[in-house]
């Protein structure tokens, strides 16, 4: 439904909305091949403002003290937001990263004030009505949030949530894809699927966290590097794995079967 | 005297007590769902269950199921992408295939799979919330011949309760939060999946093994299964059943 939109603001065209091809052809080029950085950051929010009925998006990754960064924003005064909410250690997005859960806020002025007193201060006169955030996470993996911020306060529709919830997965993917030169729409249909495959990539996962005694975060990494240096399937590596045919081998540069 | 009728009565009150205990506040989706499937298997003699959800992409997913074999799983995700449980996803129908010889044509590749693991019949019923439909619970039995209709009533029920645990995880249950609840329920299944991993290679169990551990040490704990697990991978908390290696 294009023309004025429901909250008052120009109504971005949203052709796509019902297009998961559009939509993945959108943020596979917005994403490109460069690391997380502001840039790319900034692309991502973007393709999210104009995807979806909201003004604002922000991306939040957690640094090596476990702590959440922001990445970047789909503008500046969005960027400061996200990065009182981060400093504050509150907000919808710290909760959504904290309980790996999407936090949903459709009505910030009525909510905020008592689960997140120090933000909703901070808020006061920047006309956010709502806020939505979305986990980067895959399992235990856990690699930071997505906020998206709206003026008005009103909640996604059940379609609107659909395309937020696989942009959080695609930048999910995107992220841990990084340093691979996969094609974006090929992980984007197999890695976060329910699949056998994917079940035995996650249970691989854990065994090779388990063999190294490393990070879950680590572990993924490791199993994917394997596989591409050996030109395999990671869907084949996690099989050989899981079937104990195949070990990681700490201090082990070349890892044998 | 105990006539059947009698026992099984007891047994679905038993059950379905049991499933009303654990939706208390801030209870474990997961175990929900796994006693779910067990439940069906025992109250309707059927040889093994499966509990499917929709992700946002609307693919079905297996979140719980009475198995933890591969070749199994993939029966489910098979009936799931061209199979009787699809149709009943689409639809909001139950689909019943009271005997898979007699589907040559239609869902053939499943049929053929399904009877080579010795099912001989299958029925799909719709976990539905209002109009909409966000999964499927399955059940397989070795035997021909569709379920009796207080059976199906019986399935349907469990369904049900499975739709309530599902949304009331948080309690919000209004529809905008729907997808929000899926992922999660979701998320926490990858989170198994790992777990299981790191216990399988600490304590040299198969993946079957390390399911079972992570359960009876939740149970045992008093704890949810997906806190348990984020334990494992974290090192957080003492293994389940770990060997010494």
């Amino acid at each position: 439904v294009n023309g004025t939109g429901r909250d008052g603001f120009p109504a971005p065209p949203r052709p796509a909305m019902s297009s998961p091809e559009r939509i993945s052809a959108v943020l596979g080029a917005a994403m490109g091949h460069d690391g997380p950085d502001a840039a790319w950051a900034a692309r991502l929010c973007q393709v999210c403002v104009d995807f979806l009925p909201v003004q604002g998006a922000a991306i939040a990754l957690m640094s090596k003290a476990h702590h959440l960064q922001t990445v970047g924003a789909s503008k500046d005064a969005i960027l400061g937001i996200e990065q009182i909410q981060v400093t504050l250690g509150e907000g919808p997005g710290v909760e959504a990263f904290d309980s790996r859960g999407p936090v949903l806020v459709p009505d910030l002025g009525a909510t905020a004030g008592s689960r997140w007193p120090m933000f909703a201060a901070a808020l006061t006169g920047s006309a956010i009505g709502a806020m939505f955030a979305f986990p980067l996470e895959l399992g235990a993996i856990r690699l930071g949030v997505l906020d998206l911020y709206r003026h008005q306060p009103e909640a996604l529709s059940g379609p609107e949530l659909a395309t937020a919830l696989r942009v959080s997965q695609a930048v999910t993917t995107s992220l841990l894809e990084q340093g691979d030169d996969a094609r974006f729409d090929e992980v984007h249909g197999s890695w976060l699927d329910g699949s056998a495959s994917s079940r035995e990539v996650n249970q691989a996962t854990g065994m090779v966290l388990a063999q190294l005694d490393i990070s879950i975060e680590e572990a993924y990494v490791r199993l994917r590097a394997y596989a591409f240096s050996h030109n395999r399937l990671v869907a084949d590596v996690a099989a050989d794995v899981v079937a104990r045919r195949l070990r990681f081998h700490p201090h082990a540069e070349k890892d044998a079967g | 005297m105990h006539d059947q009728g009698m026992i099984r009565q007891e047994q679905l009150v038993e059950a379905f007590v049991g499933l009303a205990d654990t939706l208390v506040a801030d209870f474990d989706v997961v175990e929900l769902l796994q006693r779910l499937v067990e439940d069906c298997v025992r109250l309707l003699d059927a040889a093994a269950a499966g509990l499917l959800l929709a992700d946002q992409r609307g693919s079905l997913q297996v979140l719980a199921s009475t198995t933890e074999q591969a070749r199994l799983l993939e029966l489910f995700q098979l009936e799931a992408d061209k199979g009787p449980c699809l149709a009943c996803f689409r639809t909001g129908a139950p689909v019943l295939v009271p005997d898979l010889a007699d589907h040559p044509g239609r869902w053939s590749q499943f049929a053929t799979k399904a009877r080579q693991e010795g099912f001989a019949s299958v029925h799909a019923l719709p976990l539905r919330l209002r109009t909409q439909v966000i999964g499927a619970l399955n059940l397989f039995h070795t035997h021909t011949g569709a379920m009796t209709a207080d059976d199906l009533a019986v399935g349907q029920a469990l369904a049900d309760v499975a739709t309530i645990g599902i949304l009331q995880q948080r309690a919000v249950a209004r529809s905008h939060a729907l997808s929000g609840q899926l992922q999660s329920a979701l998320n926490s299944r990858v989170i198994i999946e790992q777990a299981k991993g790191v216990l399988a290679e600490r304590a040299n169990l198969d993946m079957d093994e390390a399911f079972t551990a992570l359960r009876g040490f939740a149970r045992n704990h008093n704890r949810k299964l997906v806190d348990v697990a984020l334990g494992v991978i974290e090192g957080r908390s003492p293994t389940p059943d770990r060997a010494p290696s």
